[in-house]
């Protein structure tokens, strides 16, 4: 014979683990829209059963709640947090790449190609009119504009990579405070995990940091460690957060070039190789030692300084082979370069050829070293360096040519930049899906539950009404007979 | 295992597909508005680059064009000078036949010679004829008159060719040297010739009669110079029509390469708004309700 207070005891237990799993309901359908969150539920088990004596039978004794779970498949968060870092490193690359096209803004009728044409244009107009003052006021003008377009490409590389720096050092100390976060959120959970605590909800605040950090880096999580829930983070092989706290990444940049330091990429003292990541993509971006064509504005200002110096340096030396008109009118014999500089930084039509005219050569010296007014040649000889190959670093050829290739490859590689980053985005797209599937809250689920749990709630308290009645029964009503 | 689906699941990926939507309508928006099929080089690189190159090339065209213009207009005023030329020779050829004739009195002799002198300043002025303020006949030394007024001669000794690019290989001389109109024999050419016959006519009692083969020479010399000079107008025009077809060929190839076919895109456009609207109301229907409308 049991106690008969057992079956009281049975419907309080009912009550008590019907409530945990409303509450667990209530805290699932709070947190349907929580970034990272991990819908839990509340496991429930048969208490132990009771023998009775002098009865072959075990009693059940009503239900406990034994734990509640995070419903989580970490080989999704793997494969999430693998994508995640590709996206980052593509998403910095064609937004730069996306950057330097908007600025060269070809094909187009105000590029650079449309403002060489132009230049060439006004020597073909010089050609036929040497002796026009007007003539020479446009190809000075025509000059000085190939000499601004040229400054203000090389400028405005600068200026986009003086706010790639500024990106680098945001996305450093993001790094770094995600990784102070993490780290106190793995020291509040090394406190709670060895009293048997389960504390779910930082465990999502971790992983949603860890899938932050992610992006900017590729990092690798090391399984909690079973006694104290504390995970380890490293990027490249060096630890970032381990039991012992936080480290400090840096990226420190070469004093010579000033483009960044693979050397001098550091977590702590140690040196760190980044293969993948947002922070890898702004650094390749902004220039790194030893990148090559990886360094996209580098790359592409050593292209656009090579294009100017070898185009300045055609027309300058066929311009002074020629004479100009103080030259044929023998108020001196001083023959000048139509650009000055070295660099599309520094490139400038010649000050002098800007206080006079008459320095703009455009007629061929004959024979006995003289010249006339009407003499247009040089100036033909200069329009027609369109079609002549020059020697660029690594080719020959017509510098119409060469930008087009400089154009060309900057579409391939952001077209390429472009691919990657939306393959990402779905690939990711789909793995969240995964992820929701597994731990997202559905209301529908949740509202059932909590229909369930309800029920069972007023069947558990129903039991315990039953069992007052039968109580009562004993307790008033026995031994009463006849009164 | 089948796939868990909650409302986030479908939310996200309706904002994602609409996100997708809302880009490829943006892309063909740009094309409609800006009627090119790309605004950047990623957008296609073999169009950007092949765009890039036609665009270019038909700058050099708009110079050819200009070039060959200008060309022809200045083979035009010589032509029409050397024309002038022919008309003074043949009315000095006249008087000089007229005056030959024995019958003449020395009153009309000398009345000849006036005419001629007069003929041959005109001559003179024909020499130093312009254009946009050029001296045509003056080689490259445009600046100065060819025929100087005071010593009444011929002066310039330029014998440069002006020279006009009308296509990457194709160059056409465009003057007429002055030297081999006026002064084919370096010893005074047609002037010397007729300031001989008005000397002659002057005094009374000479009388040559190799002035007619002298000036059947001056005669022969510039339609030589005329027929060579049309012959180059000829292949001026031929040029310009050339460059003329190339402006169409190029523009046409320019124009498949960057222009959108606007049927397409506007029939594209409509397919995506389509898409787009069926995806908005779907997903007016799909989010809205769950169990807890229906849970009272």
């Amino acid at each position: 014979m049991t106690s008969t207070f057992h079956s009281l005891e049975v419907g309080k237990r009912g009550l008590a683990a019907q409530q945990a799993a409303l509450s667990t309901t209530g805290h699932n359908i709070a947190n349907a829209n929580t970034t990272g969150y991990t819908r839990q539920r509340a496991e429930m088990q048969a208490s132990n059963s009771v023998s009775i004596p002098g009865m072959q039978i075990k009693l059940g004794t009503g239900v406990d709640v034994t734990k509640i779970v995070r419903l989580r498949e970490d080989y999704l968060d793997v494969q999430l947090r693998g994508e995640n870092k590709t996206l980052g490193y593509w998403e910095a690359k064609s937004d730069t790449l996306t950057k330097v096209e908007e600025l060269l803004n070809e094909p187009s009728d105000d590029g650079l190609a449309t403002t060489m044409d132009e230049f060439w244009k006004g020597w073909e107009e010089l050609a036929k009119n040497p002796d026009s003052a007007a003539a020479r006021a446009v190809i000075r003008q025509k000059g000085v504009a190939m000499a601004d377009t040229f400054q203000h490409i090389s400028q405005s590389l600068t200026q986009i990579q003086d706010d790639l720096k500024l990106v680098i050092t945001s996305r450093t100390d993001e790094i770094n405070s995600l990784a102070t976060q993490i780290g106190s959120l793995n020291d509040q959970i090394s406190r709670l995990v060895p009293n048997k605590f389960q504390p779910n909800d930082l465990y999502d605040q971790r992983d949603v940091l860890i899938d932050q950090l992610s992006k900017l880096v590729e990092v690798k999580v090391s399984p909690p460690d079973k006694d104290t829930g504390v995970v380890d983070i490293s990027v490249g092989g060096v630890s970032l957060v381990s039991a012992k706290g936080p480290n400090k990444l840096t990226v420190g940049y070469d004093s010579a070039t000033g483009l960044v330091d693979p050397a001098k990429i550091l977590i702590g003292d140690t040196n760190v190789s980044l293969n993948s990541g947002e922070l890898l993509g702004r650094i390749e971006s902004y220039g790194i030692v030893g990148g090559d064509t990886k360094s996209i504005i580098p790359t592409i200002n050593d292209k656009i300084n090579a294009l100017a110096k070898t185009f300045a340096d055609a027309v300058n030396s066929i311009h002074q082979s020629g004479m100009n008109l103080d030259n044929i009118n023998g108020v001196s014999t001083e023959k000048v370069p139509f650009f000055i500089g070295t660099s599309a930084k520094d490139l400038a039509v010649n000050p002098k050829i800007m206080n006079s005219l008459n320095l703009i050569a455009a007629a061929k010296e004959d024979a006995s070293g003289q010249s006339s007014i009407g003499n247009g040649t040089i100036a033909q000889e200069i329009a027609n360096i369109k079609f002549k190959p020059l020697a660029f670093p690594g080719s020959s050829s017509t510098a119409d040519d060469y930008y087009r290739n400089i154009i060309g490859q900057l579409g391939i590689d952001s077209q390429e930049a472009q691919r990657l980053e939306s393959n990402s985005e779905v690939i990711i797209n789909q793995v969240e899906n995964r992820r929701q599937s597994v731990s997202g809250v559905s209301l529908d689920e949740e509202m059932a539950n909590m229909i369930k749990f309800q029920q069972a709630y007023n069947a558990s308290a129903r039991m315990v009404s039953v069992m007052d009645e039968c109580l009562d029964k004993i307790i008033n009503g026995m031994g009463r007979v006849g009164l | 295992m089948s796939i868990r689906v909650t409302q986030n699941i479908l939310n996200q990926n309706l904002l994602f597909n609409l996100q997708r939507t809302n880009k490829t309508m943006d892309q063909l928006q740009e094309q409609v508005s800006s009627g090119r099929k790309i605004s950047k080089p990623s957008d296609n690189p073999v169009t950007a680059v092949r765009g890039m190159f036609y665009r270019s090339s038909l700058n050099e065209i708009d110079q050819y064009k200009r070039n060959a213009d200008d060309g022809l207009a200045w083979m035009t005023v010589t032509d029409e000078s050397l024309d002038e030329v022919t008309s003074v020779l043949q009315r000095v050829r006249e008087l000089t036949i007229q005056g030959t004739n024995g019958t003449n009195s020395d009153t009309d002799r000398n009345a000849i010679a006036n005419e001629i002198n007069q003929l041959k300043e005109h001559l003179g002025e024909i020499a130093n004829a312009q254009i946009g303020g050029k001296y045509i006949f003056a080689g490259t030394d445009v600046k100065t008159p060819p025929y100087d007024t005071a010593s009444k001669q011929f002066s310039n000794t330029n014998n440069d060719k002006l020279e006009l690019v009308v296509g990457q290989t194709n160059t056409i001389q465009i003057n007429v040297e002055g030297t081999s109109v006026f002064n084919n024999d370096e010893a005074g050419g047609v002037f010397k010739v007729l300031g001989d016959i008005v000397a002659d006519f002057r005094s009374p009692n000479s009388s040559s009669t190799d002035h007619l083969t002298q000036l059947d020479s001056q005669m022969d010399n510039l339609l030589r110079e005329r027929s060579e000079l049309g012959a180059r107008m000829n292949r001026m025009e031929l040029s310009m029509s050339r460059i003329e077809g190339l402006e169409v060929s190029t523009t046409r190839l320019l124009s498949n390469e960057e222009d959108v076919d606007m049927a397409e895109v506007i029939t594209n456009l409509k397919t995506q708004e389509n898409v787009q609207r069926a995806a908005l109301s779907v997903g007016a229907r799909i989010i809205q309700p769950s169990l807890v409308d229906f849970l009272r």
